[in-house]
């Protein structure tokens, strides 16, 4: 296994002067002040593409077998002959995601094994404001005070508690970059922005290089001094983020030519990669979801189908890309969008505002599979809408908590201050090559077993082998990923472990079994039926 | 094992969290006549940018004589653009090809809106009054929205109407005011708090935001001050009935909770349908339920503003400020009864004011930061609104109803890239005329040395070290000729345009240049 290491360098004056940059002296940084080595994992990137406006999860993954899916949308439903069935599933991709789009699109991706589809993700007491909504994904904080200010992104509070120095010490490359618009949420924490937001490289190298003051520091801890030397500090970080940007894209090359719009962003990303830039997250956008009004027609051509193709194309376009260049082992992607769209169409041949929705995530590491169950489309909210129902839906903080634990190797304690409550992850990734060292003996998806000898629901064990020595712990969490308990914590010897899950005390229903090795973790789905 | 650097970038030890207190920050008044740095100080703070003309008028005077210039008595309202009465059907429920026309309608108004605001921050000179009604317009936040619910910027207009008249007066009568202020009531939800269908959000905000401030009402208080204001509408489109004229609130009667309430210890009494009137509600129980407020909570509403102030107008920074002071300045508002003229009066006139503590440590608002450069040039910016935008101040429209955080927030590597290039166009753009005049607006300019000087403490908020200004007048707009030789220079705009842009893009690259 590999150790990743980083050393932080920071100006002062206590050790003494080891290089430059630029003109301005770094110093050797106390070793005991290093970054979490979690985060500094080099073959872990994540994107995140926002889907703005409320994608219609129901006209993205079509759920053909279903009549009621027909019923409810008499003039917008994709007809099942049309759609694209996802292996043996119930569940159909759009065909715009897969006809005349680059290599077959999601249904290339995902008989390659590398695209994921989570169905019914979204969050309790779902709200309709794009705004509220958008807040609630970016922030992971679904507040049931609905007034509470939500002010920092669940990826932003993760690096910052990974940069305890932060904004003293920055990295040398910018941690997140989201490519338009202005820094969202996503990336604000409560030591301040830990990305930062660009047009192009170009454009922000024209505007960033040079910014750098020329001036000294001031000595002293006046109010003068300290705001004079925090604009100088963040000058000099717009001057060299602009530099290593450019110098990255510069450098990077991509190996096919994109599509014009969103694909155009996966394409400077890809660039970005290739020349190197140590960034760990880039965000993307794709504007216009809100499809109120004629979002499809017939053909199956129109707004909605346009923006699915183009979707399916710079995600497509960026994998082959990643594939020809070598990284494609290094990156995983993942889209949000605030909402879903009412199942029932409305009277313009469009949708209103909905609740849970579907995700994808792509990548050579996902494992390649439609998870969540298919929506209900027989039970609605009092709304209308896709009831969310904690035993059929995935709380979307769940999809988050595989990124954080699994792709950065965040520890569940982490997790657990990031959210606010334990979450289980989704295992919908494998963990970075460089991480695996598998602790546990069997086949894949096949190394827990459970087994409950009494009809009552009493007595449930989970059985494994340990190969290697480890911390073992074992947790219990309910469907939608919420901690219940932990019924195991001690250093373990290889061999067959039966550990009792004390299913006795639990209520009726569906649980997650989650067995923890050190940093390997493997996932079981139990019921209890007392 | 792989390795790899991080760089930090030129932050000596002391962080944020450990700047020095005020040794002495004392709420005696300063006595010392104005000089040039005080005087631009006061200027910066309670003003915009200094211009060489205003910075005269202030030299020698007492410090309460110049607040009382700048303040001034007179309402202070420049001319309503023409479009403030204009009106539109409702777009909720229109088609998508009207509602797209009315939204974007509005979006273009809220541009001209803002324009029109930042004209009149550049144009202002004695007596000034946009610097406090910007300092309102962020306490009492509304943001512009121009879809779900919606804020027209006509309305918007009225309100800051409401807040220059109010911005000097006593601020009880102003929360007065701006709880039944139309963007308000419909901002913060209060046009939805109907009887038996609470909705709480202005309630709690008028406590916790605009007021006393968390930890000094309970959840009871909330609710029971919810239905205290009950009833009250805005009518904003063609179609609304408007029974006190577009852009207006109006009493609806049957949505108004006439029961009994108890708010903050005191009875609210229950009223019949005859009483229930627009008069007598507004009267009885929304200024009934302000004036409690107020005499229950007169210290912490008193500290709470006085916090406010200190934060706007004399340093962002949340960690270290003087609560002595604030408490002192706290109980000259509350013996004032709630006047704010006294309060700005004793604490800008106040010695820890124009203390070095004080000087030049606030980092510029965005707003702050283009007018600092299209003041003292006399030449306003077309494109200065959407500027402020791509530095994080939207104005009339922050980004949600806490206000812009300010201080350090204002300083990020997008902002920092686009607040450069902003100036450097500005420079870049000067005519040879704009340089002249520039340079004609100060005093004894044809002496190279006196010109920079004065150019200095115009741009720079406590001046800089004397070989940098040697430098400047030396190396950068003498080019190494003797000081003589500037005369001789003065005859050639050409040559003026070219030494006043290098000498004006070497000062505004310095980080004081960004704090004022």
């Amino acid at each position: 296994m590999t150790i990743h290491r980083r050393t932080l360098l920071k100006a002062g004056a206590a050790a003494g002067a080891l290089a430059t940059f630029g003109n301005i002296p770094v110093f050797a940084l106390n070793p005991a002040k290093m970054l979490g080595t979690n985060v500094m994992n080099d073959d872990s990137i994540l994107i995140i593409i926002q889907l703005f406006g409320g994608n219609d999860g129901l006209n993205t993954i079509i759920p053909a077998d279903d009549p009621n899916y027909y019923a409810i949308r008499p003039n917008i439903a994709v007809k099942k002959d049309q759609a694209k069935r996802i292996f043996n599933s119930k569940v159909y991709f759009h065909p715009a995601l897969v006809n005349n789009v680059y290599k077959n699109g999601f249904l290339g991706l995902i008989e390659e094994g590398r695209l994921a589809v989570i169905q019914g993700s979204g969050y309790e007491n779902p709200n309709l404001s794009h705004f509220r909504s958008t807040d609630i994904w970016l922030s992971g904080i679904n507040s049931s005070e609905p007034d509470a200010k939500l002010t920092d992104g669940w990826l932003g509070r993760y690096f910052s508690s990974q940069l305890p120095n932060f904004p003293i010490e920055v990295p040398e490359h910018p941690l997140c970059i989201q490519l338009g618009g202005s820094l969202s949420m996503l990336f604000k924490s409560p030591k301040g922005d830990m990305g930062i937001a660009l047009s192009s490289p170009d454009e922000f190298f024209k505007n960033g290089q040079g910014s750098s003051t020329g001036r000294d520091i001031i000595q002293g801890n006046t109010p003068y001094a300290e705001e004079y030397n925090f604009i100088q500090a963040i000058a000099k970080q717009s001057d060299t983020y602009s530099t290593v940007v450019k110098s990255a894209y510069d450098k990077g090359k991509n190996s096919l030519n994109y599509a014009a719009g969103f694909p155009a962003q996966m394409a400077t990303i890809a660039r970005l990669i290739s020349g190197g830039l140590k960034t760990k997250v880039y965000m993307a956008y794709l504007g216009g979801f809100d499809t109120h009004v004629q979002q499809q027609n017939t053909d199956n051509s129109g707004l909605h189908p346009n923006l699915m193709a183009s979707l399916a194309n710079g995600i497509s376009q960026f994998m082959a890309d990643a594939l020809a260049q070598g990284f494609a082992n290094k990156v995983v992607g993942l889209t949000v969008s605030e909402f879903g769209r009412r199942p029932y169409e409305n009277g313009s041949n469009g949708t209103d505002h909905g609740t849970t929705s579907v995700q994808f995530a792509f990548g050579n590491r996902v494992q390649a599979n439609v998870f969540g169950n298919d929506p209900d489309l027989q039970n609605f909210d009092r709304n209308g809408d896709l009831d969310f129902d904690l035993q059929r839906n995935i709380d979307y903080r769940r999809v988050y908590a595989e990124i954080l634990q699994t792709w950065f190797g965040a520890t569940k304690e982490e997790v657990t201050e990031i959210f606010g409550e334990r979450v289980v992850p989704l295992p919908y990734l494998q963990p970075p090559i460089s991480y695996v060292a598998d602790s546990f003996a069997g086949e894949n998806n096949n190394k827990l077993r459970y087994s409950c000898n009494q009809s009552n629901g009493q007595n449930g064990h989970v059985h494994f082998e340990l190969k290697n020595p480890a911390t073992l712990e074992v947790n219990i969490y309910d469907i939608v990923g919420k901690y219940a308990k932990t019924v195991y914590n001690a250093a373990a010897s290889p061999g067959h472990f039966a550990i009792p899950l004390h299913t006795e005390t639990l209520q009726n229903g569906t649980y997650i079994c989650e067995v923890l090795a050190d940093q390997n973790r493997e996932i079981l789905t139990f019921s209890i039926v007392h | 094992m792989k390795r790899r650097s991080f760089l930090s970038f030129f932050i000596p030890d002391n962080q944020s969290d450990k700047v020095e207190k005020p040794l002495n920050a004392s709420i005696n008044p300063y006595t010392k006549p104005l000089d040039t740095l005080t005087a631009t100080h006061l200027l910066r703070r309670l003003s915009f940018a200094p211009i060489p003309s205003l910075v005269k008028q202030l030299i020698g005077k007492s410090a309460s004589e110049a607040i009382s210039m700048i303040l001034g008595n007179e309402e202070m309202q420049p001319s309503a653009p023409s479009w403030i009465n204009t009106s539109t059907e409702n777009p909720r429920g229109a088609d998508i090809y009207t509602r797209n026309a009315i939204e974007g309608g509005w979006r273009n108004l809220q541009g001209q809106l803002q324009t029109w605001w930042l004209t009149a921050m550049h144009k202002e000179s004695l007596p000034s009054a946009e610097k406090l009604t910007l300092f309102w317009s962020s306490f009492f936040t509304t943001e512009f929205v121009s879809d779900d619910t919606y804020i027209p910027p006509q309305m918007l207009y009225r309100q800051n109407v409401l807040i220059r008249k109010n911005r000097l007066g006593n601020f009880k009568d102003f929360v007065k005011d701006i709880t039944l202020d139309p963007s308000m009531l419909v901002y913060l939800g209060n046009v939805l708090n109907i009887k038996g269908r609470p909705n709480e959000n202005y309630a709690r905000e008028l406590m916790e935001l605009y007021t006393c401030g968390i930890g000094h009402y309970t959840e009871g208080d909330v609710k029971e001050a919810a239905r205290v204001l009950t009833g009250w509408k805005v009518g904003m489109f063609n179609d609304e009935p408007a029974k006190n004229g577009i852009y207006n609130t109006y009493f609806h009667p049957p949505d108004h909770d006439t029961g009994s309430k108890q708010f903050m210890g005191m009875p609210i009494p229950s009223r019949d349908d005859i009483a229930n009137t627009e008069y007598l509600v507004k009267v009885e129980e929304v200024h009934g339920l302000i004036d409690i407020l107020f005499d229950v909570r007169a210290d912490a509403i008193s500290r709470f503003i006085a916090r406010k102030v200190y934060l706007f107008f004399f340093y962002s920074n949340r960690a270290v400020v003087d609560e002595e002071f604030i408490q002192k300045a706290a109980k000259v508002f509350k013996d004032n009864k709630f006047e704010i003229r006294p309060l700005i009066e004793v604490m800008l006139g106040s010695e820890f004011f124009f203390s070095e503590y004080i000087q030049g440590a606030q980092i510029k608002s965005p707003a702050e930061y283009a007018l600092s450069i299209s003041r003292p040039l006399n030449k306003y910016q077309a494109d200065m609104a959407n500027a402020l935008k791509g530095m994080d101040q939207d104005l009339i429209d922050p980004p949600n109803v806490a206000g812009w955080e300010a201080h350090q927030k204002w300083i990020t590597t997008k902002t920092f890239p686009n607040r450069k290039v902003y100036i450097e166009n500005i420079i870049k753009a000067l005519t040879d005329d704009e340089c002249v005049n520039f340079v004609k607006s100060f005093d004894q300019y044809d002496d190279a040395v006196e010109l920079v000087k004065n150019i200095i403490a115009i741009l720079l908020p406590i001046g800089v070290t004397d070989s940098y200004r040697m430098y400047l007048t030396d190396s950068v707009l003498l080019k190494n000729q003797p000081a003589y030789e500037w005369t001789t220079m003065l005859n050639s705009k050409v040559t003026v345009a070219l030494r006043i842009k290098d000498l004006l893009n070497d000062i505004v690259k310095a980080p004081d240049f960004h704090l004022c």
